[in-house]
């Protein structure tokens, strides 16, 4: 792949997190492989600084989240855990990538190879699409050091593979390879390793074709299922689409259908 | 019933781009319904091709739309497809004869995965369509060794139905089929293929991406 454009021209190849973009899609690269990706606050800050500026560049309409071909991220950063307490724990500044991740509001892909552990599953799990490699591993391993996940592990493996199989990886310490995962629905795409990066942009680019309006509404829409009833998601939903209706981009993806040509998405 | 004549255009030719893309729009005629049953009849070598790429240029998206992507449509339609191939079927010419529904050949036929080299089982689905249509322990062993069936063989195997000294069985048969009831063959059909489109699907869309680390840009 060819970097076209970094946001930051004073990027150190040593950044816990580096930050490129590809035309319209911006890839955040976790960068500690001495450490196996581990989740430290440096990377998590990384991660929201890449988060906000992607969030704020209107030319970047999607977000791909990776740690590279060989390995995603494999927990978090133990000894920070080790010498913690629990008030210094939630006032800590790493806490703050959680809501960033989840209130991010354009689309989102992981793309994951190796390791997908603890804390770098519950990332994952935090985007909206998840690419694997077929040598992705995903796990909530937490309990095996007498913890529990703590960043969305045992609430989003319960929504998505119901609670008796979040129970084998929570209780458990079990992991699942890239297809039982896809097979349980928590997995998208599995791809080689090799190529799970070019995977992970190559949706993204397929996605941020689309009206980024209507994908930023789609998504709201999409998070508000795992969070209001029935009814009050159906109310949401079809608001969100009403609002689309006075858009730009809705009469410019209705008048190229009748025009038999491909639409021009302007996120207007 | 509707029959596709696939003549050989000789070395070079067979299965290109124009061929493909000749046949997918036959294919779309047979799924526009009034069809009961397809039966496309290839003549000399005609499917014996093994795709080449463009290294540098080679995608998954270019795998999945140019090849899968007609193997896919075969393997769907909703009304039994009959092959009846009288010469060599190689490459994605396997794939697309195993994803019809029964296959009748002459005793000159000969039906092979292509040598490993070449990662044809990557652009037509013949791995999954062999482990499918024979268990993988034979399907492995044509990926692997590149093994040209004969017809004698193929047929001992079950990979084909029957081997005859021209096409006159696989007309009656396809002549059959074609009578019954339209709701028998599409609920048979959907019975015998219906589960296995989503396993064929994804195995295609992996494959799209594997084609590219065999076949593309070294790494």
């Amino acid at each position: 792949m060819t970097v076209e454009k970094g946001p930051d021209s004073g990027q150190d190849p040593g950044d816990p997190v580096l930050v490129e973009q590809l035309g319209n899609v911006a890839v955040l690269t976790i960068n500690r492989p001495e450490a196996r990706n581990a989740l430290s606050t440096d990377v998590l800050n990384g991660l929201v600084a890449g988060l906000d500026w992607a969030e704020d560049d209107v030319s970047v309409r999607a977000v791909v989240i990776t740690g590279g071909t060989t390995l995603f991220a494999s927990g978090a950063d133990i000894r920070e855990l080790r010498d913690t307490t629990p008030s210094r724990y939630l006032q800590s500044e790493r806490l703050k990538a959680w809501p960033r991740l989840a209130s991010f509001k354009k689309p989102l892909i992981a793309a994951v190879a190796g390791y997908v552990l603890g804390g770098g599953c519950e990332i994952a799990m935090s985007c909206d699409f998840i690419v694997a490699a077929d040598s992705a591993i995903l796990g909530q391993p937490e309990i095996k050091l007498g913890i529990i996940p703590g960043a969305g592990g045992t609430q989003r493996w319960a929504r998505v593979a119901g609670r008796f199989k979040a129970a084998e990886l929570v209780l458990g310490g079990t992991n699942l390879d890239a297809w039982t995962a896809q097979r349980l629905g928590m997995v998208n795409r599995v791809v080689p390793a090799e190529l799970v990066v070019e995977a992970g942009v190559a949706l993204a680019r397929e996605i941020a074709e689309f009206s980024p309006v209507a994908a930023r509404l789609g998504k709201a829409a999409l998070r508000s299922s795992e969070e209001i009833g029935v009814t009050a998601g159906l109310d949401f939903e079809r608001s969100q689409l009403a609002v689309l209706l006075s858009s730009e981009d809705h009469f410019e993806g209705i008048d190229a259908f009748l025009e038999k040509r491909r639409p021009e998405f302007k996120g207007l | 019933m509707l029959e596709i004549v696939v003549t050989d255009p000789g070395p070079g030719h067979r299965l290109g781009a124009e061929h493909r893309l000749e046949l997918q729009s036959q294919l779309k005629r047979a799924r526009r319904g009034g069809v009961n049953c397809l039966l496309i009849r290839v003549q000399g070598n005609a499917w014996a091709y093994d795709a080449e790429f463009d290294r540098e240029e080679l995608t998954a998206s270019q795998v999945s739309t140019q090849f899968h992507r007609i193997v896919v449509d075969l393997f769907a339609l909703d009304i039994p497809t009959i092959v009846f191939a009288e010469g060599q079927v190689t490459g994605l010419g396997l794939g697309l004869a195993l994803a019809a529904d029964l296959r009748f050949a002459t005793e000159d036929a000969r039906l092979a995965v292509g040598a490993p080299e070449t990662a044809n089982a990557l652009a037509a689905g013949t791995s999954w369509l062999l482990n499918e249509r024979t268990g993988s322990s034979l399907g492995n062993h044509l990926v692997w060794t590149g093994q040209s069936l004969t017809a004698a063989e193929a047929f001992q195997l079950r990979l084909v139905s029957n081997v005859s000294v021209d096409d006159t069985e696989a007309r009656e048969v396809a002549t059959s089929l074609a009578a019954l009831p339209s709701g028998v063959n599409s609920a048979l059909k959907r019975s015998t293929t219906g589960r296995l489109r989503a396993d064929l699907y994804a195995q295609l869309d992996y494959d799209s991406w594997l084609a590219v680390v065999a076949l593309g840009p070294e790494r």
